[in-house]
């Protein structure tokens, strides 16, 4: 508990057990505020009886309960928003992830193709599949940057058809992980195809049109991707959105 | 004391029938079953309200934030229609535990020759 050299203030010292409560995801910011509410009423009463506002102020909080145990007991019925919680940080760990490796790979290829001599030797691939690892770099870090623009509009704006749709969707709490679910399929099959392929074009190298299809397998995967980050991105800023709003504003 | 077990069994059932007389917040819920049971039942604050947001989700009560007499938010919870049909049922079935419990704790009645 802090020092303090002036006149206890109630209100701050409310702030600050609010503050400590509000660290742990089983709290959404309606539970904390139900808290205070019985907090103030103990605190009122042991008032009634005598007792200055600090001790009163010890002696309630000590029966409401450690933030441990208070919160064991509510994340019993927030379960809901400590999984989705959960899933917002690792949506934005693979985010993290992507980006920096959309980066990685379109830094270390443009300066190849610059002439600058990478660290990591890449062999004797040409020039052109060089400007090609380069081209798809910056596309990527294009569709994350568009998609992040786009999805912060879509999700800021004014009510409208889509918008209030998608803000809504979150809301409805049996429909969140349907959604979850559904944005990660893409992800699992494009995954499952990358995985797929040396296999394929081992076994399509020598058949009569192979050269074609693996062209058009190469193109289908790089729209699959483009479009799964474009749907990760949007997934991660609404349900980023959802969960500031239920911790800080009313 | 009541055990754990007992209280878990009893929150929704004594919650049910304390709003059959007006709503109510979760301070006076505590303080009122307090009184009540002679210091018999303590409810705390990690129990009850959770045990409120779930019956809020289940349809039994309602609530709805308001200022208090002291300008303080405050939220109230209501019976809902639902919430009287579950306490029917809920009465029902512990008045034959007591009844069913009470026949056989009574003295066996003097037999009559």
């Amino acid at each position: 508990m802090a020092t303090t050299t002036g006149p206890f203030d109630l209100n701050q010292a409310i702030q600050q057990w609010r503050e400590s409560l509000n660290q742990s995801p089983a709290f959404r910011r309606e539970n904390l505020d139900e808290l205070e509410s019985h907090l103030r009423d103990s605190i009122a009463n042991l008032g009634q009886r005598g007792l200055a506002a600090d001790e009163a102020f010890l002696i309630a909080t000590r029966r409401v309960g450690s933030g441990t145990a208070l919160g064991a007991e509510f994340g019993k019925i927030n379960a809901h928003e400590i999984w989705l919680n959960r899933a917002l940080w690792m949506l934005i760990g693979t985010q993290v992830f992507a980006f920096m490796r959309s980066l990685v790979n379109a830094i270390t290829e443009g300066a190849t193709a610059l002439g600058i001599k990478p660290i990591v030797s890449l062999g004797n691939a040409s020039s052109a599949q060089l400007y090609i690892g380069l081209l798809s770099g910056l596309v990527h870090l294009l569709t994350f940057a568009a998609a992040l623009i786009i999805g912060w509009r879509l999700l800021t704006r004014k009510s409208n058809g889509i918008s209030a749709w998608l803000r809504n969707m979150p809301n409805r709490s049996r429909h969140s992980e349907a959604i979850v679910a559904a944005c990660l399929i893409p992800l699992f099959l494009t995954t499952a195809l990358q995985m797929c392929s040396p296999l394929l074009i081992r076994n399509l190298a020598n058949a009569s049109n192979g050269q074609q299809f693996l062209v058009g397998l190469g193109v289908g995967t790089a729209w699959a991707v483009l479009l799964e980050s474009a749907l990760l991105v949007l997934l991660t800023l609404l349900l980023a959105r959802r969960q500031l709003l239920a911790k800080t504003w009313a | 004391m009541l055990t754990k077990e007992l209280v878990a069994a009893s929150t929704v059932p004594l919650v049910l029938s304390l709003l059959t007389g007006g709503e109510s917040y979760g301070y006076e819920l505590i303080q009122r079953v307090r009184e009540l049971s002679g210091g018999q039942i303590e409810w705390t604050e990690g129990m009850l309200y959770p045990v409120l947001h779930w019956m809020e989700k289940e349809d039994l009560i309602e609530s709805e934030w308001r200022e208090s007499e002291a300008g303080r938010k405050r939220k109230y919870y209501r019976l809902r229609k639902e919430g009287r049909k579950a306490l029917q049922e809920e009465k029902q079935q512990w008045l034959n535990v007591h009844e069913t419990l009470a026949k056989l704790w009574q003295p066996p009645p003097a037999r009559l020759t």
